[in-house]
């Protein structure tokens, strides 16, 4: 049976540095896929989730919700993206690169990696709040509390937010919608 | 998860969420990378005892460093105050001892003449107490405010005092302290006490 998300927490505070590992494997997935939606570069996102976790790590004894340890982590990764966003705000002001998306999604076929790339060229155009709501919305498919507590956002402002980035984006996206 | 009363404040078409729903890839070390980074890490409480930082965050100071140099404040800004309260707080008076007769000063440039001429003078004692005095002087009409004229000296008490004579009309005057503070004292006026002449203050 395998462990719970609190016991493996009280075992690495314990010394098994290891067992961290099991972790990574449960949330890495997850959290890379809102990183990469964040920050719109798939480098940028693997670095976001790496510091993610080592921070995480590092901070392990501070975290006290032990039986949600993915809400605690997504909260670390959204903080390492704003982070990441805010230095490198001259490439989510510019156009998206098309190779870094089309090397993220080498595994689709090439009209799913344009399909792709549109919704992520129409995510930069929304803002950074927007963008962030509304993939934390549909991306880990959170409700509004929890999209609350990753935030520190209250609800409203996010219902707000995500209305407002999918009436943006659908139309922004028109066009392929109605092809 | 979602509740279903939050469909109604926004949708996408399901192809939109689809895709975002749907896994990135991503590097295959990225997950030894983690683990390697984390290897050289250690959370703060692990039970292996581990030198503490003083400095857990860059900028940012722990509370015991931060009541430290707070409690180093209060005390540097307290003896401050105490040594300038100290340094400040100098006591000073000037008491008549007595009368003295001696040549009037206006005719002992006159030879043969200065005899017949005789002018009374005040005795005065000048006394300054507490401070961190190293050294004082008074000047005044009575020395024409040179510098340096008429030195105080320091008793076993610690108290400055000297005596002068000091004319009837010349009542302004002085203290110098350290050849720096000069405290100003009102003109010497005569009060006298009946009771103890000798302790009449000026």
């Amino acid at each position: 049976m395998p462990l719970t998300d609190a016991q493996v927490v009280r075992r690495v505070l314990a010394g098994d540095v290891e067992g961290f590992a099991s972790l990574v494997d449960r949330y890495h997935a997850r959290c890379l896929r809102v990183a990469t939606h964040l920050l719109a570069d798939g480098d940028d996102a693997e670095d976001a989730v790496q510091d993610a976790f080592v921070r995480a790590f590092r901070h392990l004894a501070s975290y006290r919700d032990r039986d949600r340890f993915g809400a605690w982590i997504m909260r670390i990764v959204v903080n390492e993206c704003r982070t990441h966003a805010a230095r490198q705000r001259r490439r989510l002001d510019g156009d998206l690169a098309a190779d870094s998306v089309a090397l993220l999604y080498a595994s689709d076929a090439h009209d799913a990696v344009d399909r792709r790339l549109e919704l992520e060229r129409a995510l930069l155009q929304l803002t950074p709040d927007q963008r962030e709501a509304v993939v934390l919305r549909f991306t880990d498919d959170l409700s509004f509390d929890e999209m609350s507590t990753i935030t520190g956002v209250g609800v409203s402002a996010l219902k707000m937010r995500v209305q407002r980035a999918c009436a943006q984006l659908r139309r922004l996206l028109a066009e392929r919608l109605h092809a | 998860m979602r509740e279903p009363s939050d469909l109604s404040v926004a949708e996408l078409p399901y192809w939109i969420a689809d895709t975002l729903r749907r896994d990135v890839v991503s590097t295959a070390s990225a997950r030894h990378a983690i683990m390697d980074r984390v290897r050289c890490e250690r959370p703060r409480t692990l039970s292996t005892p581990s030198r503490p930082s003083r400095w857990p965050r860059r900028g940012a100071l722990t509370p015991v460093a931060l009541l430290g140099m707070l409690a180093a404040l209060f005390v540097a800004t307290s003896l401050r105050d105490v040594n300038r309260r100290t340094d400040l707080t100098v006591l000073n008076s000037a008491r008549l001892i007595g009368d003295s007769v001696v040549p009037s000063r206006d005719h002992m440039a006159v030879p043969g003449e200065h005899e017949s001429f005789l002018d009374t003078l005040h005795i005065v004692e000048f006394v300054l107490r507490g401070g961190a005095v190293r050294s004082a002087d008074v000047v005044g009409d009575f020395n024409e405010w040179r510098r340096g004229a008429t030195p105080l000296h320091r008793d076993a008490n610690g108290t400055w005092r000297t005596r002068a004579l000091v004319p009837r009309d010349a009542l302004r005057y002085a203290y110098v302290i350290d050849d720096a503070r000069i405290i100003s004292p009102p003109p010497l006026t005569v009060v006298r006490d009946a009771t103890r002449m000798r302790h009449d203050s000026i």
